[in-house]
């Protein structure tokens, strides 16, 4: 194919539809370059990206981490694996998301003669308000403030729903 | 159901108090194993798996008794296991030949022995606590391998795959003929509900492979005789049997079975197929002439009664 300009050959094409109507482009290595299309700034691809960044999505993922076992959300990702039964806690809209997608309903079914050690949902409360108050403990002393205003504010929630 | 070869319950548990699996520190790993130790004394042994015998290995290994963990209570019949810290803490394992789901009774009254002595990792949103999420729930898991060959000879295998997985049920590949079907994460369930609906589908896919065989038969009867009659033959007769050419006698003498063609007694199949499971699962492999050895054995042991 030779270039639209000088006819030399060319070795950048470019197709362009605009309401169904094509429009070709073919130009030699130097037209193309005084018409700025290999601009050393900022790439064909960039410019791309930033037309189209409004229209996607970007999460900002937050990498959390469990206080109790320290595994975090990306090695949870990457492995399939929680680290302690606090991670249900720390990762709790995580979970949920998975256990809508692989489990046929979202939460537990007690047989009716089926009782597991820890029975009622009210001690099940208080062990969780006493294990969040220890996680507290520990935040604090680890000056990690962050965590332990979380914590605070789940103790808080639970005890009000008690 | 001969086209079941055997049935298998895992209770899957993790102790309260102590991080998974993947978290756990070796000295954690000691608490646990002297309360599992103190909960199981009189009712089941510690083995040390480097006193079993490499016979034995295979055959726990064949029923899926023992995985990847060291650690290994069983049962004095080997019927039942209970091992630590493969996925979870405390992995309880039952496991007939056939078709038995009375596995699950039997499996059920360890879990309640270890549950009324060590308290379990449980919320009332999830059921037991796990690692991987696939056991949340009741933690319990029901196996079957059956043999579907009509169904894959027909071409049909991978459409019942589908249609057995949107019902709830993973059908996985076993090889030689044979097939998994597993129960997938099934939190909302109940434990009664799990074993009434594995029940179901089991049956109803044995209904399908017997119907498959049928059909099979109705559109090629000299032929699917001849190989029935062949198999019998080779079987009785071979003095070198490779995996792959016992697997397809098998699978023909139960299509027989099935057509009313012959008749073979239901545990010398069962035997049979034990050698397929325990080449399967151990990567020592048996050699051709040690498979027509076993062979001859079985077929004699069944003359004798």
């Amino acid at each position: 194919m030779q270039c639209d300009r000088c006819g030399k050959p060319s070795v950048y094409h470019s197709t362009l539809i605009v309401n169904g109507v094509s429009q070709s482009r073919n130009l030699c290595r130097d037209c193309a370059i005084k018409e700025g299309v290999f601009n050393t700034e900022t790439s064909l691809f960039d410019d791309m990206f930033s037309a189209f960044a409004d229209f996607l999505p970007f999460e900002k993922v937050e990498d959390v981490t469990c206080p109790v076992c320290k595994t975090s959300l990306v090695e949870f990702k990457n492995s399939g694996k929680l680290g302690c039964p606090n991670c249900y806690e720390a990762f709790r809209e995580e979970i949920a998301d998975i256990v809508k997608r692989i489990a046929p309903f979202s939460t537990h079914k007690l047989e009716a003669s089926s009782t597991p050690k820890t029975k009622t949902a009210k001690s099940s409360k208080e062990e969780q308000i006493a294990t969040l108050k220890a996680e507290l403990q520990l935040a604090v002393k680890e000056e990690r403030y962050e965590d332990a205003s979380k914590l605070k504010k789940k103790i808080q929630s639970l005890e009000a729903s008690k | 159901m001969i086209n079941v070869l055997l049935t298998r319950v895992s209770f899957y548990r993790n102790v309260k108090d102590y991080k998974f699996v993947p978290k756990l520190t070796d000295d954690k790993a000691h608490e646990i194993e002297d309360k599992v130790a103190a909960a199981l004394a009189g009712i089941m042994d510690k083995k040390n798996l480097d006193s079993l015998t490499e016979e034995e290995m295979k055959n726990l290994k064949s029923l899926g008794l023992v995985g990847r963990a060291n650690q290994l209570y069983l049962t004095k019949n080997c019927e039942f296991s209970v091992n630590l810290f493969e996925d979870e803490h405390i992995k309880i394992t039952a496991c007939k030949t056939g078709f038995d789901c009375s596995v699950y009774e039997q499996a059920k009254q360890i879990e309640t022995t270890l549950k009324d002595k060590i308290s379990m990792s449980y919320l009332d949103e999830y059921g037991y606590l796990m690692s991987n999420l696939n056991y949340l729930g009741n933690g319990v898991s029901f196996e079957a391998v059956v043999n579907l060959s009509s169904i894959a000879k027909q071409g049909k295998i991978e459409q019942i795959k589908q249609n057995v997985r949107k019902l709830g049920f993973n059908l996985t590949d076993f090889g030689e003929n044979l097939y998994i079907l597993s129960t997938k994460c099934n939190l909302g369930y109940t434990e009664t509900e799990i074993k009434t609906e594995f029940e179901k589908m089991l049956s109803k896919l044995v209904d399908v492979e017997i119907e498959s065989s049928k059909i099979l038969e109705l559109n090629a009867h000299d032929e699917i005789e001849n190989e029935i009659m062949r198999s019998q033959a080779i079987l009785n007769s071979a003095t070198l049997l490779p995996i792959g050419e016992l697997s397809i006698i098998c699978s023909n003498l139960l299509l027989g079975v099935n057509l009313g063609m012959i008749k073979v007694d239901e545990k010398i199949l069962q035997k049979l197929y034990s050698i397929i499971l325990q080449n399967h699962s151990n990567n020592n492999k048996f050699t051709p002439k040690e498979i027509a050895s076993k062979v001859k054995e079985i077929l004699k042991g069944g003359k004798n009664g």
